[in-house]
């Protein structure tokens, strides 16, 4: 798992390539977590090479939005390839999360 | 005159030829001495019993008041000594001396002999060593003990016998001893590493079995959650399995006969493994089974016990499909709470069971479920699973996926739900090839056998 944080004006966009499973699952959490603790409210989370996600890993997912609720920021996520989207599709994680097919309209969605 | 010289000549000959001969005895007595010392030396891999024969061989060796054997404690560097022969030996077993410190540091760092014929006279000497073990020390020899390049201890002999000092005959001597003393405490120490690995697995054993008791009870009482493994009636067949990836596992499946004309059949799979879930899957199961009774429909039912268990700081969560069928009617009505779209076999034919996808429980207490309803078949069946089976491994990384579920279901579709539960088995074991296991498994088949062709 790589994960790669990069600043946009208010927005921490948090790229992860690899898979979001039990065992990395910690990782993203800690990042997210520091992040959070800085002060960040607004995330998006580009997916574009991430492989896979187990349900450990939408564990993390679902610690975000709850995390990012409770402070009244924005949570969404971009690039999700076919196996993750479905992942999202039939867990109904989809409907808890505001999902862009490209980064460019997720930005978009904070500014709205 | 002549007769003199000869004489004296012969004389020094004579006194010549003694002193070699005193000499050759003294070799050979040495060597005895020495062999002697080296068969004491490894009579014995117990650590008091032989720092005791270091001490006493090399006290009796040397002719010395005292003698101790000083080691290096392998982990701090410091050097203490275990015992000391004499009168005062119980007071020198506590000591510790600092890396480097007093003659016995020095000589343990540098590896260099040292012997002081008179302490009085030189600076090296530290009397703290002297001063609590209450010997007053005229004079001593220490040297190194070295095996393989590693320095073990020191050997120390304190104040000769008699009138006279230690020399530098005493010092061979005494370094001629440490060669033995060193190997016969390397095997000691192997010895002792040997007993610390061996007394290290059987206390590791020992909490593994245990554990593994512990693992062996929970298994069994999350077992004695489920309804067990099989239900058969005049309309229904039903089967199903957990296979967890560890002793215990996040998935579960239930089911119930409400009454005369419903069976609330259940199965889901929590988002962790091990006893988490375990304990996780356990407080489900026994809401499933409080929230079933009454009329409830199983949206109902589901809300209500996501209400139970969501909690604000919790990230705990179970995918869940929960269905009552009416036996007599075949209508089926399901809540889909995010768990692994079912399939529906009926006749030869395979098709996903779609409804609406709510969100997994325990995630946010104010989720609204929706019931979704399907007319079964006489014939037809509902085949349940977790991702355990789309998402088992092999050793090339390639999942089962949905495919291959979908063909080995399509070979299945007039097959009993024990043949159907166990060919997926079959298939999911065959496909990861012994490689392990990482998820859990749940699977339930459920073949409608009564004929409601009236109905529909």
């Amino acid at each position: 798992m790589l994960i790669n944080v990069e600043q946009q004006n208010e927005i921490s966009i948090i790229s992860l390539s690899g898979r979001l499973d039990g065992a990395s699952m910690g990782e993203v959490e800690q990042r997210f977590l520091e992040l959070l603790g800085q002060g960040m409210k607004q995330f998006v989370f580009d997916m574009n090479e991430l492989e896979y996600i187990s349900s450990a890993g939408l564990r993390v997912m679902l610690l975000a939005v709850k995390k990012t609720r409770a402070i009244a920021g924005k949570i969404a996520l971009c690039n999700l390839n076919a196996n993750v989207q479905e992942v999202f599709q039939i867990s109904g994680f989809s409907t808890i999360f505001e999902i862009f097919p490209e980064r460019e309209e997720a930005l978009q969605f904070f500014r709205a | 005159m002549f007769i003199i010289i000869a004489f004296g000549l012969l004389g020094a000959a004579l006194s010549y030829a003694l002193a070699v001969i005193w000499k050759l005895n003294l070799e050979r007595s040495r060597t005895t001495t020495l062999l002697d010392i080296g068969l004491r030396l490894s009579s014995t891999i117990k650590r008091k019993e032989l720092l005791e024969i270091i001490m006493a061989t090399t006290a009796r060796t040397l002719r010395a008041e005292g003698s101790s054997i000083i080691l290096v404690d392998e982990k701090t560097k410091e050097l203490y000594f275990e015992v000391a022969t004499g009168e005062k030996n119980e007071e020198v077993k506590q000591i510790r001396l600092k890396a480097g410190e007093g003659i016995a540091g020095l000589v343990a760092s540098t590896g260099e002999s040292v012997l002081i014929a008179d302490v009085s006279k030189d600076t090296r000497w530290s009397n703290r060593v002297s001063a609590k073990v209450k010997i007053p020390t005229r004079n001593m020899i220490c040297v190194p003990v070295r095996s393989n390049g590693k320095t073990l201890g020191v050997l120390q002999v304190i104040n000769k016998k008699g009138k006279r000092a230690f020399n530098g005959q005493d010092l061979r001597l005494l370094e001629l001893i440490s060669s033995p003393a060193a190997i016969a405490l390397e095997n000691m120490l192997l010895y002792e590493a040997l007993l610390e690995s061996m007394e290290n697995l059987r206390i590791t054993t020992a909490a593994k079995e245990r554990m593994e008791s512990e693992m062996k009870i929970a298994k069994e009482i999350q077992y004695s959650f489920l309804p067990g493994e099989r239900l058969r009636t005049e309309e229904i067949d039903l089967n199903a399995c957990l296979i967890p990836a560890r002793e215990v596992g996040g998935d579960f499946y239930h089911f119930i006969q409400l009454d005369e004309d419903r069976l609330l059949v259940c199965l889901g799979d929590v988002s962790d493994k091990g006893m988490p879930a375990a304990l996780f899957m356990s407080g489900l199961m026994i809401w499933i089974k409080a929230k079933a009774s009454g009329h409830h429909s199983p949206a109902a039912i589901i809300g209500q016990i996501n209400r139970e268990i969501s909690n604000e700081d919790s990230t705990m969560f179970a995918t869940i499909f929960l269905a009552i069928l009416n036996t007599k009617t075949g209508k089926m009505i399901y809540c889909d709470g995010g768990h692994c779209t079912p399939y529906v076999l009926s006749g030869n034919q395979i098709s996903e069971l779609h409804g609406v996808k709510s969100l997994p429980i325990g995630i946010f207490a104010d989720t609204e479920y929706t019931d979704c309803e399907i007319q079964l078949h006489s014939g037809d069946s509902i085949v349940l699973y977790t991702d355990g089976i789309t998402e088992a491994e092999n050793a090339n990384g390639e999942w089962f996926g949905t495919e291959r579920l979908r063909q080995a279901l399509q070979h299945a579709t007039d097959k009993s739900p024990a043949i159907i539960t166990e060919i997926l088995r079959q298939e999911v074991l065959k496909f990861s090839n012994h490689f392990a296991q990482s998820d859990d498994i749940a699977m339930m088949a459920i073949k409608y056998l009564a004929h409601n062709d009236n109905i529909s």
